[in-house]
């Protein structure tokens, strides 16, 4: 193979440095049949994808796409007839209300004969949206008619029912609307707030249905086991399992899970479904950076921005908890972190036995929100103990809950499935569903936004590869990190219970560390994921980068 | 909804099923984030359906939708600066006019019928690994360390594997030239 081929081969794995760069222009722009070879090789490359996806993916292009175009139709309609509307209004000012009949007529009367029928009337729109699979391409403002779908694979949406309530979707799920007054849920989650105008709305499910007496209600389709569950929070639903035979009348703080053939009474559990969706942020973000260069310049792209500008670099102590602690004067100290290939630059590996991280930064206090993101590579053979901590602060205490934050990599399978992402704040906690011990580095993001009070619970998003991720558990709990009275900064790799339970350290990759004092949206998150770009202008860098750039590179 | 409209959205799904694949491709040699190619792609199709009675028949319906692609191309890159292939700009200029010359809009169907036929005939460790690539989005750098492999040695691999795929494309394009 030549050096051209070489260089065509290198540049559709991944960026070319600059003298590789200047070398493959310089040979195509010499050699005609170079360029053609880079052509079809690109041309290939491009096309691989789409060419070897299976028929799934292709259906869910296609119904994307339909969606899309329908939605596109409704408003073109909407456009054309405004603008008929307008230009008409301003040629005949004196008789606008005749004309304006006429011509908005006119042009029904050509819709009716080119399409057939005018498009019909929205059952629901979408109101916000927090978060949405990659795949899915829902807008704020998109309607859904009589007979549309909603799927989503991951996500967290709200609808509004057109004056009628609303509804907090969260994914994978299937929705099919079919009336004003009615929905048809093939899987997922959903939470209904029904006003007196939608009183009777009926939503049906693959074990019966569920109809609003006036009412908070979620109603959860799991699509493996086919049962259904139906908590209602507030008010009374009446629900009809399986023909319509019967009915089952439900009232506030009570449940019913239905099966194929059997219906059992089961306790209400408001946890199950999120209330409300995150708020939308005005303010400044605050943030801290750590890249996890490098043990030997710890403090190398340490930037701040917007908190107090002072040294936040990480230090690398032995805990006196550590199984590892030299017990004599002269015994080895556990090893530093190595410096590892990471997703973006160096990454640092910790092995568990002892040596963490720390930084003067505090971390964010109380129950305000903040977001921690970050990339991480979990060995697939991991012992669960190494699992309590990845990132921490606060001051724990037995008798005070809620007083940390710690992310995690489960360790505990009496709290929920272990090797997820799990966020505790000593009471509370939430666990996805990803299993993270694989070997391979994941970008995790865990979301905090204020409510009103001290809750912890309903108010957390994890997010896992820039997905929104399915809660497998969650506990609500009261939430107030104590950062004031901490006797320690932010940790990495160390269990911040470590005062009741020691020698417990993280054993995998970290990298690209970012903490912000503001709940980020699904697109920041993919933006730290994608590009290392977080929702700021240029940082400042800590006063210890500024002097290794200064002595190293100047 | 009348037979009219019934029609119009029967006829549009399956000019989507027949040309989705090689829209997404055409984007995807042209811009480095492949969801923004993809996006684009579905933007093509949007535009072919409020259009589709304009559509006279005069060109083939592969040769339309190129024109319409590249249009949404061009107001695509004046909005957005993309990341180019190889990290170059001027890499991706080259590469451009490369595939501007080497491309024609109707005979984009055909070939892509060819890729999956040729795509049929690979050994299964070979798709495995394009899919690996392709499919999963996985780097050629984690391919290769779980694969236990070199970084170059897995990136001639992929490259051999295109070229006799590209070999393969001629062969069956001439074939059913014949």
């Amino acid at each position: 193979m030549n050096r051209g081929e070489q260089l065509i081969a290198r540049a559709l794995a991944g960026p070319l440095d600059a003298a590789e760069q200047r070398e493959l222009c310089d040979l195509l722009q010499q050699q005609p049949a170079l360029r053609e070879a880079f052509a079809a090789h690109a041309a290939l490359h491009a096309c691989l994808g789409p060419a070897l996806e299976d028929e799934l993916a292709r259906e869910k292009f296609l119904a994307g796409t339909l969606q899309a175009a329908r939605a596109a139709d409704a408003a073109d309609f909407t456009a054309k007839v405004r603008r008929k509307l307008t230009s008409i209004r301003r040629r005949r000012m004196l008789t606008w209300m005749a004309t304006a009949t006429a011509a908005a007529a006119l042009v029904l009367l050509v819709f009716f004969m080119q399409v057939g029928s005018p498009p019909a009337a929205a059952l629901a729109t979408v109101a916000r949206i927090a978060a949405q699979d990659s795949a899915s391409t829902y807008r704020v403002g998109d309607p859904f008619g009589p007979g549309s779908r909603l799927h989503l694979q991951a996500g967290l949406v709200e609808l509004d029912l057109q004056g009628r309530g609303t509804m907090i979707v969260e994914g994978p799920l299937e929705l099919e609307f079919t009336g004003p007054l009615g929905a048809t849920l093939k899987r997922g989650r959903v939470l209904l707030h029904v006003n007196a105008r939608g009183y009777g709305y009926k939503l049906t499910s693959p074990q019966g249905s569920i109809v609003d007496l006036g009412t908070t209600f979620g109603v959860a389709v799991d699509e493996l086991s086919g049962e259904v569950e139906t908590h209602v929070l507030a008010g009374e639903v009446k629900t009809f399992p399986g023909d319509g035979n019967e009915v089952v009348l439900l009232q506030a703080n009570q449940a019913l899970r239905l099966g194929a053939s059997s219906q059992q009474r089961i306790p209400m559990n408001a946890d199950a479904f999120y209330t409300a969706l995150p708020p939308i942020q005005h303010q400044a973000v605050r943030m801290v950076h750590w890249p996890m260069e490098s043990v030997d310049a710890p403090g190398s792209g340490t930037r701040t921005h917007g908190f107090a500008d002072v040294d936040y670099a990480l230090r690398f102590p032995v805990a006196p908890d550590a199984p590892d602690a030299p017990d004599a004067a002269d015994a080895p100290l556990p090893e530093l972190p190595k410096s590892v290939d990471g997703p973006f630059g160096q990454a640092l590996f910790f092995d568990g036995a002892g040596r963490y991280a720390e930084s003067h930064f505090r971390g964010i206090a109380g129950a305000k929100e903040r977001t921690v993101a970050f990339w991480v590579k979990v060995p697939e053979h991991f012992d669960l103990e190494q699992g309590y901590s990845m990132l921490s602060w606060g001051q724990f205490a037995e008798e005070n809950a809620g007083s940390v934050w710690q992310v995690s990599v489960n360790p505990d399978k009496r709290d929920g499935p272990v090797g997820r992402l799990r966020v505790g704040v000593h009471g509370g906690k939430a666990i996805g569903t990803t299993d993270l011990r694989d070997g391979r580095w994941h970008h995790l993001a865990v979301v905090l936004y204020e409510v009103p009070g001290r809750e912890f619970g309903k108010n957390v998003l994890l997010y896992v590869n820039g997905e929104l991720e399915p809660l497998s558990r969650r506990v609500l709990g009261v939430m107030d990190t104590q950062i004031g009275s901490a006797d320690h900064g932010v940790w990495f790799g160390r269990d911040v219970t470590s005062a009741a339970h020691s020698g417990r350290f993280f054993r995998g990759g970290l990298d690209e560390v970012y903490i912000f004092d503001a709940a980020l949206t699904q697109e920041q998150v993919r933006e730290l994921m994608e590009r290392n770009q977080p929702p700021i202008g240029e940082g400042k860098r800590s006063h210890e980068w500024t002097a290794y750039v200064e002595t190293d590179f100047n | 909804m009348g037979q009219g409209a019934e029609d119009r959205k029967a006829v549009f799904a399956a000019i989507v099923q027949a040309n989705q694949a090689w829209v997404r491709g055409y984007f995807r040699a042209r811009l480095r984030d492949w969801a923004s190619a993809d996006d684009l792609a579905q933007d093509v199709f949007v535009t072919a359906y409020l259009k589709l009675r304009q559509f006279r028949g005069d060109a083939s319906v592969a040769s339309w939708l190129h024109g319409i692609a590249h249009n949404h191309l061009r107001n695509f890159i004046r909005k957005h600066r993309e990341a180019a292939i190889g990290g170059s700009e001027e890499l991706q200029a080259l590469l451009d006019d490369s595939l501007k010359q080497g491309e024609s809009g109707s005979e984009m169907p055909a070939r892509f019928d060819a890729l999956a036929e040729c795509l049929q005939g690979l050994p299964k460790q070979a798709r495995v690994l394009l899919e690996q690539r392709y499919v999963e989005g996985r780097s050629v750098g984690e391919i290769a360390e779980d694969a236990g492999k070199g970084y170059s040695a897995l990136t001639m691999q992929l490259h051999r594997l295109r070229g006799m795929l590209a070999d393969c494309i001629s062969r069956e394009m001439r074939r059913k030239a014949l």
